[in-house]
């Protein structure tokens, strides 16, 4: 029968973890069963790179159960109750995956660990192959992060594939495909470098995701790669309204950016980063898609934000919208080069403070909608139509687009639409 | 009667002059209050000026989305204004206190009665300027929210609710001034039940199809869901 675990009993693992080789964070484990079930896929990849490792995995102390104080066998990693919730328990997965990585980044720190994996995707993602693609680069390699790649359907994670991934790209100068992921690994150097005060150096935003431990660790110059992972992550259904979201995601990387202007005003291009793997095949669904109820939420945007929009998008990219906006919905089409631009106004807006943050990010969302659209009927209209292939005419959109953001950065008073 | 006329001449003159002499202090004291007033009025309104700037005030403002600042125009931003007020505060003072060198008594009491009515016509200038800003933050928050919620009528309701402050603003401030009170409750009143009113006829009996529409659209949405995925 399950006892429950007090806090002084999960003194003595924390003492035992000490001096740790790897730290894993499952915050997404919420039974007894999960967890047993990520040890096991953990002591399978650390037994098959090097079985003298000593492996700590560190799971919620919401999971009340006495088997996990019994567990420490030979070859299984030490187990460690923290006071990090179960992102199933918080309100969104943003939410979760900040509360997590705080409480990881010091359980790292105090374990002296040399490296640290956070798997905050489903529990059934965690697998051998999936830790072992997480492990080796960062053991055997020596990389500092260790970035995940997903394989998922062309209509998921729309905001990472349309708007972070591009941007980011563009800025900083590397390819992380997912630099919002769930599930990553970083070295000791790391860890050292995001326990101290000024690391987040103000940009951490409350409630936005954690952007600045990509954009931080391409700035320090460290050694970043990313890995394709065994099992392809399931979109579950989004948490909370789309604008929040969209405002929460990219209020947190214009804020990052903007702290960051001296850095990425010098970057030209983009570099590919070592990526391990193979993407695993994901079974797209037939059947159309109705993009409808998105161009009609762009047309109400049109019709209501045009006077808002006017006060930071330059008078051609208005106009353009207005054609938009007539454009038949079979011929529904925004060019990547228009959407890069909006993307540039909108940051630059928010540099300039031209109006509260809040109406700023919320204005974004018909905006986006009209790119999804244009992405969803474009997706329909070719035939073999690869999304790699266009999500990377989207991003060389953004980086040719790249010296308007940064003339107007530079210059803003030029410009006074 | 030549001696007489010359005598009353004499008299009315010095008494003339007895009165101009008398009065010359209180007309320099008052010409040098002005100009001291003057003097101080500007300082301030330079410290003031430099100040609210050193702060961000205006960016503050615009940040928050309460002033439109760079609409305003240089010579209208609120620092601006805040300095402009408290300069003419400062040269009014001083020319009540040049009055005083005059008459104190008629100086006392048009102060008195001035400073009583005073926390007034304040309060009545700050609950128009909170009423105005807020006014224009709901207006644009609602517009938004509508906008990304579908809501077909977002400008007339964002409208809507812009006046509604608006106006309980004015209210409230002509409260403060003592201003027609009977009848800016009695308008006031009549306002704001029409409003009411209007929206529950509407809604009631004219919208029926609106509001199924919207229902139906309602639940359709997580089909819309299942197909895009966000996040």
């Amino acid at each position: 029968m399950s006892e429950l675990i007090t806090a002084h009993q999960s003194i003595e693992p924390a003492e035992a973890a000490k001096g740790a080789d790897i730290v894993f964070g499952v915050p997404n484990c919420d039974s007894w069963e999960t967890i047993q079930s990520a040890a096991d896929a953990i002591s399978g990849a650390v037994n098959a790179i090097n079985p003298s490792l000593k492996t700590v995995l560190v799971y919620s102390d919401a999971v009340r159960d006495a088997r996990a104080l019994a567990s420490s066998s030979v070859g299984q990693p030490l187990l460690l109750p923290s006071s990090m919730l179960p992102l199933g328990r918080l309100r969104t997965p943003i939410e979760g995956l900040n509360n997590a990585q705080r409480a990881l980044f010091l359980i790292g720190r105090n374990l002296e660990g040399s490296a640290c994996i956070v798997f905050g995707s489903e529990p059934a993602n965690i697998t051998t192959q999936s830790c072992h693609r997480l492990i080796e680069p960062l053991m055997n390699q020596r990389f500092d992060l260790v970035m995940p790649c997903y394989s998922r359907k062309r209509f998921e994670g729309l905001i990472n594939n349309g708007l972070i991934y591009p941007l980011i790209r563009a800025l900083y100068g590397k390819r992380v495909r997912y630099p919002i992921a769930m599930d990553f690994g970083f070295s000791s150097r790391l860890i050292q470098r995001y326990v101290q005060p000024d690391a987040r150096n103000g940009t951490s935003s409350g409630d936005g995701p954690p952007i600045w431990i990509v954009t931080d660790a391409v700035r320090a110059g460290l050694r970043i790669c990313q890995t394709y992972l065994s099992a392809p992550v399931h979109a579950t259904r989004d948490p909370t309204e789309l604008s929040t979201v969209l405002a929460q995601v990219v209020g947190a990387l214009f804020t990052d950016l903007e702290h960051h202007a001296s850095f990425w005003q010098k970057v030209r291009g983009s570099q590919p980063l070592p990526t391990f793997g193979k993407p695993v095949p994901v079974k797209e669904e037939s059947g159309a898609v109705d993009a409808h109820p998105m161009i009609e939420s762009f047309q109400l945007g049109v019709r209501n934000l045009s006077e808002l929009w006017g006060k930071f998008l330059p008078p051609t990219t208005l106009l353009e919208m207005k054609k938009l906006h007539r454009m038949p919905p079979d011929a529904f089409h925004m060019a990547d080069e228009w959407w890069a631009r909006i993307v540039y106004d909108f940051a630059l807006a928010n540099h300039l403070h031209v109006m509260s943050r809040d109406h700023l990010l919320g204005a974004l969302t018909p905006l986006y909608l009209a790119w999804v659209a244009s992405f969803a009927l474009e997706s329909q209209r070719t035939a073999g139509f690869n999304l790699e292939q266009r999500i990377e005419r989207l991003c060389l959109a953004f980086e040719s687009q790249k010296p308007y953001l940064q003339s107007r950065w530079r210059w803003p008073d030029r410009f006074n639409p | 009667m030549w001696e007489k006329v010359s005598t009353a001449l004499n008299e009315s003159a010095s008494r003339i002059v007895v009165t101009v002499v008398r009065q010359m202090p209180g007309f320099v004291a008052l010409l040098l209050s002005l100009l001291l007033s003057v003097i101080i009025a500007v300082i301030v309104r330079l410290a003031i000026r430099r100040m609210l700037r050193g702060i961000g005030l205006d960016e503050w403002l615009a940040r928050s989305g309460v002033a439109d600042v760079p609409e305003l125009g240089p010579a209208n931003r609120p620092t601006e204004w805040v300095a402009r007020v408290l300069f003419w505060l400062i040269i009014l003072a001083g020319f009540l206190v040049g009055l005083a060198a005059f008459d104190s008594t008629l100086t006392s009491r048009l102060m008195l009665d001035l400073f009583s009515y005073m926390p007034d016509v304040l309060a009545a200038i700050l609950i128009i300027v909170a009423g105005k800003i807020v006014a224009r933050y709901v207006e644009r928050s609602i517009l938004i929210g509508s906008v990304n919620m579908n809501i077909n009528l977002a400008r007339p309701l964002s409208l809507g609710v812009k006046w509604l402050v608006l106006i309980t603003t004015a209210a409230m401030a002509l409260d403060h001034l003592g201003i027609g009170r009977r009848i800016v409750y009695l308008a006031y009143g009549i306002v704001l039940g029409g409003i009411v009113l209007a929206l529950a006829l509407a809604v009631g009996l004219g919208s029926k199809e609106l509001v199924s529409r919207s229902i139906e659209q309602q639940s359709k949405q997580p089909k819309r869901e299942e197909t895009f995925h966000h996040l």
